[in-house]
């Protein structure tokens, strides 16, 4: 059966709907109970981890490159959760970055406005004057976090199979919506789909490998095969490109390691005026 | 040992010559064909285990191959090959029923893989360790 992925406006409501298809459905879950064994393999802190996923964007805020090393950590254990099918996963961006793949059926489910008041503001009633500003906060910092680290908007539609709405329809029959979706046959692991997703990870444990030295990396494998991309200066580009194929060629599956390297012209320039 | 009966669709002719003797080796019985018109004759004349069929094809492609055994027979395993493998392509495949959906290029052991398991649920299995846990 599908593995679905769940993105909310609320992280609650998220959790509450991937129990209830968990007890439903007999799903297992991948949350962030995960945080502490990425912590440990990629020798970082977990407080560091949440607050990748969690802390606004913003000028005194975590910088995007900090915080996409800490999302290419979780990105590449999640993945590896989600290998298994009937897998119901929350809370770890994964909406934001396992594209592609058929099986997985992913679903934003906008929760009530009082139902987010409560949870952004948990100490008491927020004046109705203030609750319309407080929400479209919420989400200005959420669409800003998903720019900085994906380049994606996930409060965009065309990012989901499905988008439920819980000021129209109830929790427990959006469960039923989703589970019901996730039985129908195009959502059915295949050979290719289980490939996409061994590909991802794959690439995500290569990239995880890569992104404190080189930032901008792009990795994509195909099969076992690798393909690389960073940018670097001229001088630096034979040297680089050979450590990159170095580090890649740790990850256990890698069998080939092709490098591409960009001039990188920002750094080229600052180098020439000194 | 069972043996399957096994039609092998592709219009690129190295596709059959090299997949007929890989499945021939876990004792399937395979007809090759290119041609999508005379590969729906011979469907149409008989009733085969499994239909491997290539999508991107002129005349008819595999989309049109895979409704057409469906209709004719939905005991028959279709298993779609593409080089052009896209998730809107995969789920409309398996949404009209193919048992398996494969990206070019594979390995001979990943169709015999898939082809084993084909055989495990029309209730006839074939001598091929299915060790692969996707």
């Amino acid at each position: 059966m599908a593995s679905i992925i769940i993105s909310s406006d609320s992280s609650l409501t998220a959790a509450r709907v991937a129990d209830t298809i968990v007890d439903k459905a007999g799903f297992s879950i991948v949350n962030r109970g995960i945080l502490p064994e990425v912590a440990e393999r990629y020798k970082t802190g977990e407080d560091l981890l949440s607050k990748a996923l969690d802390s606004p964007s913003g000028f005194l805020a975590m910088s995007p490159k900090i915080r996409q090393r800490y999302m290419a950590y979780i990105q590449a254990v999640t993945l590896e959760k989600l290998l298994p099918d009937n897998v119901v996963c929350f809370g770890l961006g994964a909406h934001l970055y396992a594209k592609g793949v058929s099986h997985f059926l992913k679903v934003r489910i906008l929760t009530q406005p009082e139902q987010l008041v409560k949870e952004l503001h948990p100490a008491g009633p927020v004046p109705a004057h203030k609750v319309s500003k407080m929400i479209a906060r919420h989400e200005k910092d959420r669409t800003r976090w998903s720019r900085d680290v994906y380049g994606r908007d996930e409060t965009n539609a065309n990012l989901y199979d499905l988008v439920i709405s819980l000021n129209q329809i109830e929790e427990k029959e959006a469960v039923k919506i989703i589970t019901k979706t996730a039985a129908n046959r195009q959502f059915v692991p295949m050979t290719y789909s289980l490939n996409c997703v061994k590909e991802f990870i794959l690439a995500s444990q290569v990239r995880a490998k890569l992104i404190e030295r080189f930032p901008e990396c792009r990795v994509r494998a195909d099969g076992e095969n690798m393909v690389i991309h960073i940018q670097a200066l001229k001088r630096n580009q034979k040297k680089y490109a050979s450590l990159v194929k170095e580090v890649a060629g740790t990850v256990p599956g890698v069998k080939h390691v092709e490098v591409h390297v960009i001039t990188d012209f920002i750094g080229q320039a600052v180098e020439s005026s000194r | 040992m069972s043996h399957l009966e096994v039609l092998l669709l592709d219009d690129e002719p190295i596709v059959g010559k090299r997949l007929k003797p890989a499945l021939a080796k876990v004792g399937c019985e395979v007809e090759v064909f290119q041609d999508p018109v005379l590969a729906l004759k011979r469907i149409d004349e008989k009733d085969f285990d499994v239909v491997v069929t290539d999508i991107s094809m002129a005349e008819v492609d595999g989309m049109q191959v895979l409704e057409h055994v469906v209709a004719k027979n939905n005991r028959t395993k279709v298993i779609m090959i593409t080089g052009f493998a896209m998730m809107s392509l995969a789920r409309e495949a398996m949404e009209k029923g193919a048992f398996d959906f494969i990206a070019k290029p594979f390995k001979p052991d990943d169709l015999r893989l898939i082809i084993a398991r084909a055989a495990e649920a029309l209730g006839k299995p074939i001598d091929f360790e299915i060790n692969d846990n996707g």
